[in-house]
């Protein structure tokens, strides 16, 4: 089992360990508070339900901090640095709860001592998500045949105890998904292949174009992907490519994964990597 | 479906965007076949227009509206449909009118091949339509034209852009209309609405140029079958009457046709309307029946489709002829 962790990671990379005094504790938040919209026609008797949905999500934390007051001060001013990198770049920060995270900025902040002798120094923050969903990333690497049919899911969560896969046929790999609906999911293919065609429980990811030596395909399903990057090649110089218009329109590109049991087949002269963003409105109950 | 895809002045895609847009498309004289999309995103990728694949939704940006202090543009531009008709079907030289014969795919394509630099491809098989002897109205514009000869045999025009290996290829072509049908006292999959609107005119009173007692005049009367005439068939408590006044008539004859144009729009009438689930797969030229109490049957044509994607929902409006 790894260590839960709670972060606070900015868009430039600065992390604030959320549970230890040193950095900045968190003492209260309400990560696991959400709601659905609803659109309804009204009707006789109750209501016909249309569609659900929500709206972006505000998380109120409050943040204490302790120490001397010389580190106290260096570690607000590093905190305040880099949440308003976050707002000033519009690129968002990440708080990380266990093995989930979600998209925020910290839009709102308040600072004042507390206690006897102010022996905390007390921020209060808003989290302001504009993507009001938690995010667990499931990986899943598909080595080529070649070298053997292991494959794996734990290289980024080794502790990750419930996605498994493993061979299905000399072509295919099972991955089980533990999840309630579909997921966005991120494709890479690395080359040499001729072209991307790997199928995934029924449909076909086909993009006609070659991805050489040293190059990969990213193809990648998430709602805010800008629209040139939902399908590109990187060269081993990194050089980044769209080949969007390069999919077979016969096929869905871009549909999201669904859950349960999914098989995985392609020519595995190449490998691939699966990852998965499972979608959740609350951090994961579980113990990680 | 990948959903709004945006391409490049080459119509290579792009990629897919999440947008709120709405489109609006059709034949009725009011309808602007364009359609209108307020964003930010689009800026940032050089794209030159927008298609749903398998749809007639898309079109090129061919208009933007920014203001200062801030990065939302307003795109505008004719749909697939609104394009076809800044062309007109004209007579050939030393004709009066332009007829045409022949499977209907082969006419399409002929009148299609010199609009727009050939945006348009109609494909090569047989629509299992033969025309015989249409002539089109002088100087109507290209889609309008081609919906009216393909409405009078129970067809109607087909576009839609798809993806292909070459680029994004935009098609027309004639498909038989879909037929729905209700009547008004039954449970239907398309909730229908029947209006039978006698509350109108039948006897119109025609003021053309002059003054006073000079003033040109003209009687116009409806009949029981709905024709318009000089011959009065409605007396009594029935007789119902309007005044025109077309003071820039040219001739009396001009009165005569603009007077009747007038009458039949304020005459009684049957319509219909029908809401439309958003999976219904209806498109403009499809046909709406509608059996009236009595038995009184009306057949009207599709003639706009508002499609609009707000906040990520989308949802479909259609009218038909009468209703738009």
């Amino acid at each position: 089992m790894n260590e839960f962790k709670v972060t606070y990671t900015s868009s430039n990379g600065k992390v604030f360990n959320l549970l230890i005094f040193d950095d900045l504790k968190l003492e209260k938040a309400d990560f696991h508070s959400y709601k659905w919209g609803k659109n309804v026609s009204a009707r006789q008797f109750g209501d016909k339900l249309n569609y659900f949905t929500k709206s972006a999500q505000t998380y109120k934390c409050t943040l204490l901090l302790n120490g001397s007051p010389a580190n106290r001060r260096a570690k607000l001013e590093a905190f305040t640095q880099a949440t308003e990198y976050d707002i000033t770049h519009m690129t968002p920060g990440r708080i990380t709860w266990g093995l989930d995270y979600i998209e925020c900025y910290l839009t709102d902040s308040d600072t004042k001592p507390r206690g006897d002798g102010a022996a905390y120094t007390e921020r209060t923050v808003t989290a302001y998500c504009p993507y009001p969903f938690w995010i667990e990333e499931v990986h899943t690497l598909i080595q080529p045949s070649t070298q053997g049919i292991r494959t794996t899911d734990k290289k980024y969560n080794p502790s990750y105890p419930y996605p498994y896969s493993y061979p299905y046929a000399p072509n295919a790999v099972f991955i089980n998904v533990d999840h309630y609906t579909e997921s966005p999911f991120k494709l890479i293919v690395y080359g040499p292949c001729t072209d991307v065609n790997i199928n995934i429980s029924g449909n076909i990811y086909k993009v006609d174009h070659a991805v050489l030596a040293g190059q990969y395909m990213v193809i990648d399903s998430r709602p805010n992907t800008p629209a040139d990057r939902k399908c590109y090649i990187v060269s081993a110089s990194g050089i980044i490519t769209n080949v969007f218009d390069y999919r077979d329109p016969q096929y869905e590109l871009l549909k999201p994964i669904p859950m349960g049991d999914v098989v995985v087949t392609f020519e595995r002269t190449h490998a691939a990597e699966l990852t998965l963003y499972m979608e959740r409105s609350e951090p994961r109950w579980k113990e990680s | 479906m990948e959903g709004i895809i945006i391409f490049d002045e080459n119509q290579r895609e792009i990629g897919t965007l999440d947008l709120d847009i709405d489109v609006e498309v059709g034949t009725a004289d009011n309808v602007p076949n364009d359609f209108e999309i307020t964003t930010n995103e689009i800026g940032k990728y050089n794209a030159a227009g927008f298609y749903i694949d398998g749809t007639e939704y898309g079109g090129f940006f061919e208009y933007t509206k920014n203001v200062t202090d801030s990065d939302i543009t307003v795109f505008r531009g004719f749909t697939w449909r609104g394009l076809m008709t800044k062309s007109l079907i004209l007579p050939p030289s030393g004709e009066d009118y332009k007829v045409v014969s022949g499977d209907a795919n082969a006419i399409i394509a002929d009148i299609l091949s010199n609009v727009l630099g050939g945006l348009f491809t109609v494909p090569n098989t047989s629509s299992g339509l033969t025309i015989t002897s249409y002539q089109f109205p002088l100087y109507i514009d290209t889609m309008n034209g081609l919906e009216r000869m393909l409405e009078k045999y129970g067809y109607r025009l087909s576009i839609h852009a798809d993806k292909t290996a070459s680029g994004i290829v935009i098609t027309a072509e004639a498909v038989e209309a879909v037929q729905i049908s209700g009547t008004y006292n039954n449970d239907s999959d398309v909730p229908m609405t029947f209006v039978n609107d006698q509350m109108g005119i039948n006897h119109l009173l025609c003021a053309g140029s002059g003054e006073l007692q000079e003033r040109m005049k003209v009687d116009l009367y409806l009949d029981e079958n709905g024709e318009v005439s000089q011959t009065q068939t409605f007396f009594g408590f029935d007789e119902r009457t309007a005044f025109y006044d077309y003071g820039s008539a040219e001739s009396e004859d001009d009165l005569i046709d603009n007077g009747s144009k007038r009458l039949l729009e304020l005459a009684s009438h049957l319509s219909l309307s029908i809401d439309v689930p958003d999976e219904a797969d209806l498109d403009i030229g499809d046909i709406v029946q509608g059996t009236f109490p009595g038995g009184i049957v009306v057949k009207l044509p599709i003639v706009r489709k508002i499609y609009k994607i707000t906040k990520g929902i989308p949802s479909t409006q259609i009218k038909i002829k009468g209703d738009s």
